[in-house]
C-alpha cells in the first residue's frame, strides 16, 4: 500500500492502474487528496470550493462499482478538479467572481457530465483569474493563486488553480480553459501538460464564456498521456453545444509510446525572439532533443502570426463586453479593477474592428497551415519568461498603457486560439532560478493525435524534472 | 489616424453603455485603448485580407437555430 505523498505523486494512469488491480482503493486515493488540500490550499489558494462530502461518497460508489468488476474507464474513482468556470449541477460556481459568489447550476458542463459519467471523483472547483479575464490568478474574490515552485510567483491565468493544483499535488488532473493561452501560459509556469484541442473539439456547453469565438476548453495534468486520456472523455460531439465538432473522435491512446524518427517540425522563426536567458537555452536543448529522436526540425516562418496578438484584444473585448454587459450597467464596482478596465476598454472598440479581426484569422491560419506543409507538427516557446512576480505583472502602466505582460504573456500563445489549432505545452526544465520552462507543440486542426505523439516521444527522452519543495 | 480622447470615451462609454467613467479613468483608458485601436485599424494594411471573408459559417447559424427550437420544444 503506497503512502500519501506517494499516492499523490501517481498520474492518471498509474492511479487507474492501480485502482482496477484493487491495489489501492477510489476511497483512500480522495482522502489522500482531501488531506492534501487541507494541509497546502490556506497558503495556496488552488481551490475556491471543496466538495467533500461529495467526493467522498462518488469514490465509495467507484469502489463498490470496481469491487463488482463494473469498471468504466482510466478516470474510474481517479479524483479530479474543475476550473471554477464550468457549470456543476447543485455545486456553487463563481467564476471566480463576486457577481456570482451564491450561483448555483440546474445542470452540468458537458465536459464535467462526461468525466463524472467517467467514474471521476470530483474533488472541488479550481481558483482562476476573474471571469478567466486575465493573465495572473490574482483574484480579488476568493485569494490569489500561489505558484508552488515559489509562492510569490503568479501561476499563470487565467486557469492558475489548474496547474497550480496539478504542481502541488492537491489533484491529479484538472479541467482548464483558453481563450489567449489560459491553459498553456499556467501549465508553463507550473510545469505541467497543458493541451488546448482544437476550437470545437470540445463542448463550451455550461462553460461560462469569456469570448465565444475563441475560447477552448481542456486537461491540465502531469504527464501527456493523461492528458490523451482525459481528451478522450471529454472531446465530441455536443446536442447542447452547436459549434461543437461532428468529426468522430479518436482513440488518443495508440500516438503514444511511438518513435518521431523522419517526423518533420516546422519552428516558427516569428516566435523564437526576446526570450530570455533561461528560456533560450532550454528552447534550444529541446530542439535538440527532438533531432537526437531522429526528427527533422526546421525553421519556417509564418509572418501573420505578429498580428495575432491584436486579433485576439479585437475580438475578445467585443465578445466578453457582450456577456458582461448587463452587469457592468448594474455591478460595475463589484469587478476587481483590472477586469473592469478590461470592460471599460471594450466599449471603445468599434465594430469594424471587429470584424476585421476575424477576417484576419482566416489568412493567420491559412499561413500557419502552409507552414505545416509536409510537417507533423509546429514548435514556439510557451512563454518568453519564466513566471513573474505578481508584483511585476500589473495589467496597466502608472499611465493605464498596457505594458509588456501582455506581450510577454500573450504573444506565444494567442496565435493558436486565433488560428482555433490544437497547442500542447509541455515542460522543457527548470531556470537557473529553479523555476520551469515550456515549449507548445501545434498541429494541424483536429490532429491532436501528432501533437501527442511528438509530446509524448520528447518527454519520455527529457525525463522526469524536480518538483515543487511544497 | 483620429486619436481616441478621454472625452471621446467617456461620451461612448455613457451614450452607448449608459456607463459613467471618471476623468482619471477615461485618460487611462485612451492611453491604453489608444495603440490597441490603431493597430486593430490596420490589421487590413499590416495582412493582406482583401479577398477574406469573415469566418461566420451558415452551418452553424442553421445549427444554433436547430438548437434553439429543440430546446423550445423540449
Amino acid at each position: 500500500m503506497p503512502t500519501i505523498p506517494e499516492l499523490v505523486a501517481l498520474d492518471v494512469a498509474a492511479l487507474s492502474s492501480k485502482i482496477r488491480s484493487r491495489e489501492i482503493s477510489p476511497v483512500e486515493v480522495t482522502e489522500a487528496y482531501l488531506g492534501r488540500i487541507e494541509k497546502l490550499d490556506g497558503q495556496l489558494k488552488t481551490y475556491i470550493t471543496v466538495t467533500a462530502d461529495l467526493a467522498r461518497a462518488a469514490a465509495k460508489t467507484a469502489e463498490t462499482e470496481i469491487r463488482a468488476g463494473k469498471w468504466r474507464g482510466p478516470f474510474h474513482g481517479v479524483p479530479v478538479a474543475i476550473k471554477d468556470l464550468l457549470y456543476t449541477k447543485g455545486v456553487r460556481t463563481t467564476g471566480g467572481s463576486k457577481i456570482l459568489a451564491d450561483f448555483v447550476p440546474d445542470h452540468d458542463a458537458t465536459v464535467w457530465k462526461r468525466l463524472a459519467k467517467a467514474g471521476a471523483v470530483l474533488l472541488g472547483k479550481l481558483n482562476l483569474h476573474e471571469f478567466a479575464y486575465g493573465a495572473t490568478s490574482a483574484n480579488p474574490h476568493w485569494g490569489a493563486v500561489r505558484n508552488p515552485y515559489d509562492f510569490e510567483r503568479i501561476p499563470g491565468g487565467s486557469s492558475g488553480g489548474s496547474a497550480a493544483a496539478i504542481a502541488a499535488g492537491t489533484a491529479p488532473a484538472t479541467i482548464g480553459t483558453d481563450t489567449g493561452g489560459s491553459i498553456r501560459a499556467p501549465a508553463a509556469f507550473c510545469g505541467c501538460v497543458g493541451l488546448k484541442p482544437t476550437w470545437g473539439r470540445v463542448s463550451r456547453h455550461g462553460v461560462i464564456p469569456l469570448s465565444y469565438t475563441l475560447d477552448h476548453v481542456g486537461p491540465i495534468t502531469r504527464t501527456v498521456r493523461d492528458a490523451a486520456l482525459m481528451l478522450g472523455v471529454i472531446a465530441g460531439r455536443d446536442a447542447h453545444d452547436s459549434t461543437a465538432s461532428r468529426n468522430p473522435v479518436p482513440d488518443y491512446t495508440p500516438s503514444l509510446g511511438r518513435e518521431i524518427k523522419g517526423v518533420r517540425i516546422g519552428v516558427i522563426r516569428e516566435l523564437t525572439t526576446s526570450l530570455s536567458d533561461d528560456v533560450s537555452r532550454a528552447f534550444s536543448a529541446a530542439l535538440q532533443q527532438l533531432s537526437a529522436l531522429g526528427a527533422i526540425v526546421e525553421e519556417v516562418s509564418v509572418p501573420s502570426i505578429i498580428a495575432a496578438t491584436v486579433v485576439i484584444s479585437a475580438i475578445s473585448s467585443g465578445e466578453a463586453l457582450d456577456y458582461h454587459e448587463p452587469w457592468m450597467r448594474t455591478r460595475a464596482a463589484d469587478y476587481g479593477p483590472d477586469v473592469r478596465r478590461m470592460l471599460e476598454l471594450a466599449m471603445a472598440m468599434p465594430a469594424a474592428s471587429y470584424v476585421r479581426a476575424q477576417r484576419a484569422r482566416a489568412r493567420i491560419l491559412a499561413d500557419a497551415i502552409d507552414a505545416l506543409d509536409g510537417r507533423e507538427v509546429l514548435i514556439v516557446p510557451t512563454c518568453a519568461i519564466p513566471a513573474p512576480k505578481l508584483a511585476e505583472t500589473a495589467m496597466f502602466g502608472a499611465k493605464g498603457g498596457l505594458v509588456d505582460i501582455v506581450q510577454a504573456g500573450l504573444r506565444f500563445t494567442a496565435p493558436f486560439d486565433v488560428t482555433g489549432q490544437p497547442a500542447l505545452a509541455i515542460p522543457i526544465g527548470l531556470s537557473t532560478g529553479g523555476l520551469p520552462l515550456s515549449m507548445q507543440i501545434v498541429g494541424r486542426p483536429f490532429d491532436e493525435s501528432a501533437v501527442i505523439r511528438v509530446a509524448d516521444a520528447y518527454e519520455r527522452a527529457r525525463g522526469p524534472l524536480p518538483g515543487p519543495k511544497i | 489616424m483620429g486619436i481616441l480622447t478621454a472625452e471621446t470615451i467617456k461620451m461612448l462609454a455613457r451614450g452607448l453603455y449608459d456607463y459613467e467613467l471618471t476623468g482619471e479613468d477615461a485618460r487611462a483608458l485612451a492611453d491604453g485603448a489608444g495603440p490597441l485601436l490603431t493597430m486593430s485599424s490596420r490589421l487590413g494594411d499590416v495582412l493582406d485580407i482583401k479577398a477574406v471573408e469573415p469566418p461566420f459559417s451558415y452551418a452553424n447559424l442553421e445549427a444554433e437555430a436547430r438548437r434553439i427550437r429543440r430546446i423550445k420544444k423540449a
